[in-house]
């Protein structure tokens, strides 16, 4: 029971900082403060650390993937203000309409 | 073919505790593919707040932070109690689990009333990306994108928290009819899990829908 409101009182007080932040205009820290609502609920209501050895491995595994997924989704955008691609960045202005070019310019 | 032994009893596991952490591992695994799930969506998020951020912005200021506020008071109350259900289930304290579960589900069925009622607002403004788009001007394709990626997470959350609300009830139901000891409680401890994620998921969803754009 004590952990139980211990968990909640702190992901009350990190919902309150995260409102303070972006208030403050630190968008940082909201990710920060998230990340960190994110730890309490597994640690505290999950209770990844008191599950079977099997249980770590799975939830590790899909920590893993997903790390996976957004580090090499996302790196061409990120690195693509840093390395700019020729001809135009992301934001550039569309490509023609592919039936409006003429077939012999294609 | 069986002899009656206390090993065939829990056929196919060994013993009750390989049992019970098959279970437990078994909801981990479905979950970790559930972060694949979600992940898809937070790289969309990632990739477009970074390639198209005016309008993304835009759109992140017109969300509701009041009623996303509430809401997520309201699931991080919700996932507290269900996780004193789960300890009333390991006590074997059935009405217990059933007191808690009743309040973790009605708080559930809050969350979605009230997010019902933000929908409202945002179909009335004419926020759903379409035609009557209601946000004009040089970046207002970024925010019809944001609106897309926003109906699309809020929905497909939506539709996890129906499918927890059923099954806490589907646990208090059982519990109603005395099913959980202190030697066997873990459909309560299953259900508890993917509660919880629920909220977690919602946890990162807020400040991407409603705060990261206002910061």
């Amino acid at each position: 029971m004590a952990r139980i409101a211990a968990c909640w009182g702190m992901l009350v007080l990190l919902l309150a900082a995260e409102l303070a932040a972006t208030w403050a205009g630190l968008g940082i820290a909201v990710c920060v403060v998230a990340v960190l609502m994110v730890l309490v609920i597994v640690l505290g209501f999950m209770q990844i650390l008191r599950g079977p050895p099997l249980a770590i491995i799975f939830a590790l595994g899909g920590l893993f993937w997903l790390t996976i997924l957004l580090a090499l989704g996302s790196l061409d955008s990120f690195t693509r203000t840093t390395v700019p691609v020729p001809g135009g960045a992301l934001d550039g202005p569309a490509l023609p309409d592919r039936a409006a070019v003429p077939k012999e310019s294609r | 073919m069986s002899d009656g032994s206390v090993l065939d009893h829990h056929s196919p596991y060994e013993t009750p505790l390989h049992r019970d952490e098959s279970a437990i591992a078994g909801m981990w695994l479905f979950l970790a593919s559930e972060a694949l799930l979600f992940g898809g969506l937070f790289l969309v998020c990632l990739v477009y707040s970074q390639t198209r951020a005016g309008g993304w912005a835009e759109g992140v200021r017109h969300t509701n932070l009041t009623i996303g506020a509430v809401n997520t008071l309201i699931l991080i109350t919700s996932s507290a109690v269900y996780t004193l259900a789960v300890e009333a289930g390991r006590r074997g304290d059935n009405r217990g689990v059933v007191r808690a579960g009743l309040g973790a589900a009605g708080l559930g069925l809050a969350f979605l009333v009230l997010k019902g009622v933000e929908w409202g607002q945002e179909f009335s403004e004419n926020l759903f990306p379409g035609p009557h788009f209601a946000l004009h001007g040089p970046a207002s394709g970024a925010a019809a994108l944001f609106y897309s990626f926003y109906f699309l997470a809020t929905f497909l959350h939506g539709m996890h928290m129906v499918v927890g609300i059923g099954l806490i009830l589907w646990i208090c139901r059982k519990a109603r009819q005395g099913a959980f000891s202190p030697a066997w409680s873990t459909p309560v401890d299953v259900v508890g899990l993917y509660w919880s994620f629920v909220d977690l998921i919602w946890m990162l969803l807020f400040p991407l829908l409603y705060l990261i754009g206002r910061a």
